[in-house]
């Protein structure tokens, strides 16, 4: 069964480490330092999200809020910045913010019942909508030097952002796989119904897991206009769309119980790497969302079709 | 002799590593009641499967002839063409569509691209008078009873107009008398010609109805007997392949003091709020007593103990443990206070499909093997591999996934888990359904061994025999209230039944 | 301001106890905060109205945005509501933060319904766009569009410079700045947006004469600032001989300079970009981004609100399509060009 495990593990990695060697024996480019050390970066805030995501997916619930989210984080921070406040201060408070519209989402999903995807789908419009009453549609610009550092820093060549996520990516792993509450999350997705009665909180859990994707969606936003020198009135649009097809293809199920932080990783250096190499092969820009539609479905078929290989057995 | 309707040739069917089916050859006469018994895993459902064409004619070999002719299905719709109806455990109709579109479902063509319902009514209701079943055939399916439901489904393998319906557990979600009657309906069929092929579990209704017995063991047919040479602990003996001598092992214990006492329980109806569905139902239980609780589906008696358990609210009542009034709000509560409850339906509520047998077993134990929120990975396996190993739960190791398991080892896994909460209180609801008689033996004696520790058993049973021999007291609910309590020594199914149908005022 | 806070709670709580109903579709959620945004807009108006129509009788208008937050859009308001206190009349906003063609045709039917005295938009797109503006002239109310025309239309005038011949004029840009010899890369916004596929239409026809000119390749950002970085330096590796960038909106050449600056590239590459925005402008004087193509957004809306009212006063239009212009800004004008306008 481990062997089983490990093959799967491998199977996965398969089609990322083809794209890598055809990408690299066409243009040598593809494994330069520097190419290197940009895709990092891309993925690494791809993967902070989607840390996140793979959290609610694996409680069988849904975020559909998280892009606006990201806008939220990275404006609130702008804003107080661009007012002078403490860098420290700034971050906090779009932390902050990110949170809120965390906790609104798992009052509305788990107290209030509301399907998460209307109530996240809400959540969106309301948060976007925050962030241009807040903008009037105008990036907070210019923002300081040391806050920059944040998202353009490096350390021995390699952006702080990376290191970032490899943190947060081994202790979301380490949370997963070795605690309870882990094991919670994972039951609750599984069956929610068996959890309750195995008297597992399932509200908490459920909540923790809303609240924490908001603050990694925030997070991310704030180091994406630390990355920009400027943060975006529509810095995240589109990301919530990513960020789930990421995580699918990285094994998570959408139906809950079944998936890994680690597959994530995969998930989202696929997509990231796709859509380099798409660039570095010449490919014209129209292929690229063709491609990784392509991709994305398969992605979900195989995860439908190993569930109904369990069934038949 | 009768003429053989279906014929089944030297029918082999391994999957990667196990022989399901070996070498298995078997006939079915026209117009009899032909049951298949065997424990979970003998390989009925299999045999089943290939009858139905679920399994396609190229993945195992043999011949499978109807009527004499040699029949290859490719999919379940030939089965059905050839004239083969079958009746699935689990109901798989459409909850919010009418009887008749129930029945007709999938062939709906038969009445126009633009369905005249008129038509399509009256061919259903030709159907239910056939089962004699009273309901309108445009009622919605959700408004019947399980029984009424499960009828319909019949009438649904009989709109296919087959030769031969399967009958795959008709009763696991029936009453007694809701059993008897569908018996009655099938002794009717039986009559007209049709040759109905019954796999269950319930012996007693085996013995009852059927013509044949065919006892399948390890994928083989053991033995095959006639309606005049039946007995009982032989074909026992024949499905477990070692001589039982008794089917329920009960054995007294001496009884202590009271544990738990529930008081003036009442629970509202989940459909309607005016109404309970238990109403002022008050018993106590003690150290090493096994208490049954009996009555007809729909009495309120998983309602009463979801609610003790904090799984449904309760409108009024209180919960005693020693003599102290406890608090349950939740199941947590009820777990920590020592209470543990082995749901009805343990795939709905009982365990996490996709995780491992271990997970499943600390599920409601966590806090015992973790620290500072950390699990403890080695403590958590040698607790569960504990449970694994004594309650002898059959599987590859424990890292195999519950949703693989049959229900037996299942309802294991799930007993395992409320032991590991170490409770002095165990409440089992149905714990025996749907499970094989060798497996319901083993998870007789770890009741008794149970009950020999000191924990207080609380089982609720639709099967008369189990919960008339298995318990040291009994209390029936009817309508939701108590309507009497007996000694184990002055229980009989009679009592019991007349209890149940007793309505209390 | 009372009145506004009003609004968006009444908004909120209608949108919650939608949701609350647990079968209210995404469409109409969504529609839902349109609305409530209109609804916000509209009160503003309506305050702005009771202060002028004190009395007097004045002209009401209305403005159809196709993109409320956007940064040039809120430029040509601006324009708008300048020319609207020149001209002593009254002008309302419409519109939504999204692009969305069908949001446009609802606020123009609006618009008409509440029987306005002149509309003010642009022709996203000129076929779906154009019918509700002939309804409009039907039902007796003047249309003038800016910046994007829809020439067989039944509108009174156009005011603006095509996107074709501002592409044209970066290209000629383009030219100018290399001396004619350029390898280009092109960072546009969405695939298949009609502006930026005119704009890069007239940028190619500017350059196609010229033997030395050639474009590599182009990317889109979906105008999102990080996308654009990252296609930045994936063309950088991509095209190691790329001479030239030109953003064919906001985002593009700001994205490409952000890039240019962190690998201290500054000044090898020349990028031509799209907007004034202040990032962009800042660029320019650091010399990072060669020069921004600058439509006159403010002044489309004040010659916009000053021909409506001209053909409500009945005067006849002797000149129905009023080029605008562009400004090309670089660093030698990028302080006074605002001025200039």
């Amino acid at each position: 069964m481990k062997k089983k495990i490990s093959m799967n593990g491998l199977i996965k990695i398969v089609p990322l480490a083809i794209l890598c060697i055809v990408t690299g024996m066409i243009n040598p480019v593809f494994f330069a330092g520097s190419n290197l050390i940009d895709l990092a970066r891309s993925v690494s805030f791809l993967l902070i999200v989607s840390v996140g995501v793979t959290y609610v997916l694996l409680g069988a619930s849904l975020d559909m809020s998280i892009g606006s989210v990201m806008g939220l984080g990275g404006a609130i921070c702008g804003l107080c910045l661009v007012n002078n406040l403490p860098i420290w201060l700034s971050i906090l408070m779009g932390l902050l913010a990110s949170a809120v519209v965390g906790i609104v989402n798992a009052v509305l999903i788990v107290n209030c019942r509301i399907p998460a995807l209307i109530a996240t789908l809400g959540t969106m419009y309301v948060a976007r909508g925050i962030v241009n009453v807040l903008t009037k549609g105008e990036p907070y610009y210019p923002l300081p030097d040391e806050f920059k550092v944040l998202g353009q820093g490096t350390l021995a060549g390699i952006p702080y952002s990376v290191f970032i996520a490899v943190v947060i990516v081994l202790i979301a792993h380490f949370v997963i796989k070795k605690t309870s509450y882990g094991r919670s999350l994972m039951a609750v997705g599984g069956n929610r119904e068996a959890s309750r009665v195995s008297g597992i909180n399932v509200k908490r859990t459920l909540f923790s897991a809303h609240v924490l994707v908001s603050l990694l969606a925030g997070f991310v936003g704030i180091i994406m206009a630390a990355r920009l020198s400027s943060a975006q009135p529509n810095a995240g649009d589109g990301w919530e769309m990513t960020a789930v097809a990421a995580v699918i293809i990285g094994g998570t199920s959408m139906y809950g119980g079944y998936g890994s932080v680690l597959g994530t990783i995969l998930g989202c250096a696929l997509m990231e790497t796709i859509s380099n190499a798409m660039v570095l092969l010449h490919v014209s820009v129209y292929w690229q969302k063709i491609t990784i539609g392509i991709i994305m479905v398969a992605a979900v078929g195989m995860d439908t079709f190993r569930l109904k290989k369990i069934a038949s057995k | 002799m009768a003429k053989t309707v279906l014929e089944m040739q030297h029918i082999t069917k391994t999957f990667p590593g196990v022989k399901a089916l070996d070498d298995v050859s078997l006939q079915a006469y026209e117009g009899e009641i032909l049951s298949i018994v065997g424990e979970n895993g003998a390989g009925k459902s299999t045999l089943m499967k290939i009858l139905s064409g679920s399994y396609p004619c190229d993945s195992y070999t043999g011949n499978i002839l109807v009527e004499g002719k040699t029949m290859q299905f490719h999919s379940t719709r030939q089965s059905e063409e050839a004239g083969i109806a079958m009746i699935y455990q689990e109901l798989n109709m459409h909850l919010d569509l009418s009887v008749a579109e129930n029945i007709f479902l999938g062939n709906w063509k038969q009445f126009g691209n633009v369905i005249r319902w008129n038509q399509l009514y009256q061919a259903a209701g030709e159907y239910l008078e056939l089962l004699q079943l009273e309901v309108e055939p445009t009622e919605i399916l959700r408004n019947l009873n399980a029984s009424k439901q499960q009828l319909v489904s019949i009438a649904r393998a009989l709109s296919h107009k087959p030769r031969i319906l399967i009958l795959d557990e008709p009763t696991a979600s029936l009453t007694e008398t809701e059993s008897a009657t569908l018996f009655q309906i099938m002794l009717n069929l039986k009559k007209q010609g049709y040759t109905c092929v019954l796999i269950s579990h319930k012996l007693d209704e085996v013995f009852a109805y059927s013509d044949r017995i065919v006892v399948m063991r390890d994928g083989r047919v053991i033995n095959s007997h006639n309606r005049e040479e039946f007995d009982q602990s032989r074909i026992i003996a024949e499905m477990v392949g070692r001589k039982m001598d008794n089917l329920y092992p009960k054995c007294a214990v001496p009884v202590g003091e009271v544990i738990m006492e529930v008081r003036n329980f009442s629970v509202p109806h989940p459909q309607n709020a005016r109404k309970k569905i238990v109403e002022d139902v008050s018993f106590s239980v003690r150290k090493g007593e096994i208490l049954g609780i009996g009555g007809l589906v729909g009495a309120g008696r998983s309602e009463l103990v979801n609610a003790v358990f904090g799984i449904i609210g309760r409108q009024s009542g209180m919960v005693v443990i020693d003599g102290k009034e406890i608090q349950i709000r939740k199941p947590e509560d009820a777990i920590r206070e020592g209470i543990a409850l082995v749901t009805e339906d343990r795939k709905l509520d009982g365990f996490v499909g996709g995780m491992s047998i271990e997970e499943n077993i600390t599920l409601a134990s966590l806090k015992a093997i973790c620290r500072y929120g950390i699990i403890n990975h080695k403590k958590e396996q040698l607790s569960a591999r504990k449970y694994f190993d004594e309650l002898k739960i059959k599987a590859a190791d424990m890292t195999v996934h519950m949703e693989t398991l049959s229900g037996g080892n299942q309802q294991k896994a799930v007993l395992s888990k409320w032991l590991m909460t170490k409770p002095r209180v165990l409440i089992m609801d149905e714990p025996t359904r749907g499970i094989d008689v060798g497996t319901k033996y083993e998870i007789y004696k770890i009741m008794v061994e149970l009950a020999r520790q000191g924990i207080a058993i609380i089982m609720i049973s639709s099967e008369l025999p189990e919960l008339i021999s298995m318990s040291d007291r009994i209390i029936v609910l009817s309508g939701g209230k108590v309507s009497g309590e007996l000694q184990q020594e002055d229980a009989s199914q009679e009592k019991v039944m007349e209890l149940a149908t007793r309505m209390v005022v | 301001m009372k009145k506004k806070t009003l609004a968006l709670i009444l908004a909120l709580a209608t949108t919650i106890s939608l949701m609350g109903c647990g079968n209210t579709n995404t469409q109409e959620t969504a529609a839902e905060s349109q609305d409530s945004e209109a609804a916000e807009e509209s009160t503003e108006a309506d305050t702005g109205a009771e202060e002028t129509a004190n009395g007097e009788n004045t002209y009401h208008y209305t403005f159809v945005s196709p993109l409320v937050s956007h940064e040039y859009w809120i430029d040509v308001e601006e324009g708008i509501q300048a020319g609207a206190k020149e001209q002593g009349v009254d002008v309302a906003v419409l519109g939504d933060t999204k692009v969305d063609v069908d949001a446009m045709v609802k606020y123009i039917d609006t618009a008409i319904a509440s029987k306005v005295d002149g509309i003010i938009t642009m022709a996203l797109s000129p076929a779906a766009i154009g019918p509700a503006i002939d309804r409009a002239v039907d039902a007796g109310i003047p249309v003038v569009l800016v910046d994007t025309d829809a020439p067989e239309s039944k509108r009174a005038a156009y005011v603006g410079t095509s996107n074709y011949d501002a592409g044209y004029e970066a290209g000629k840009a383009m030219i100018d700045a290399t001396g004619g010899k350029a390898k280009i890369g092109i960072i546009r916004g969405t695939i298949g947006q009609e502006t930026d596929n005119d704009r890069i239409k007239g940028f190619e026809d500017a350059i196609k004469d010229e033997p030395d000119m050639e474009i590599l390749t182009t990317e889109a950002c979906n105008s999102d600032m990080l996308t654009g970085t990252q296609k930045a330096q994936d063309m950088l590796k991509a095209y190691p001989e790329m001479t030239a960038i030109f953003g064919s909106e906001g985002t593009g050449a700001v994205a490409a300079g952000k890039v240019l600056e962190e690998q201290g590239l500054s000044g090898t590459i020349t990028v031509i970009g799209w907007d004034d925005t202040d990032e962009c402008l800042d660029f320019i004087r650091t010399g990072v981004v060669k020069g921004t193509i600058v439509q006159k957004p403010d002044f489309m809306g004040r010659k916009a609100v000053e021909l409506l009212t001209r053909i409500n006063n009945g005067e006849e239009l002797t000149e129905t399509v009023i080029d605008s212009g562009v400004t090309f800004v670089t660093a030698e004008n990028v302080d006074t060009y605002k001025d200039a306008q």
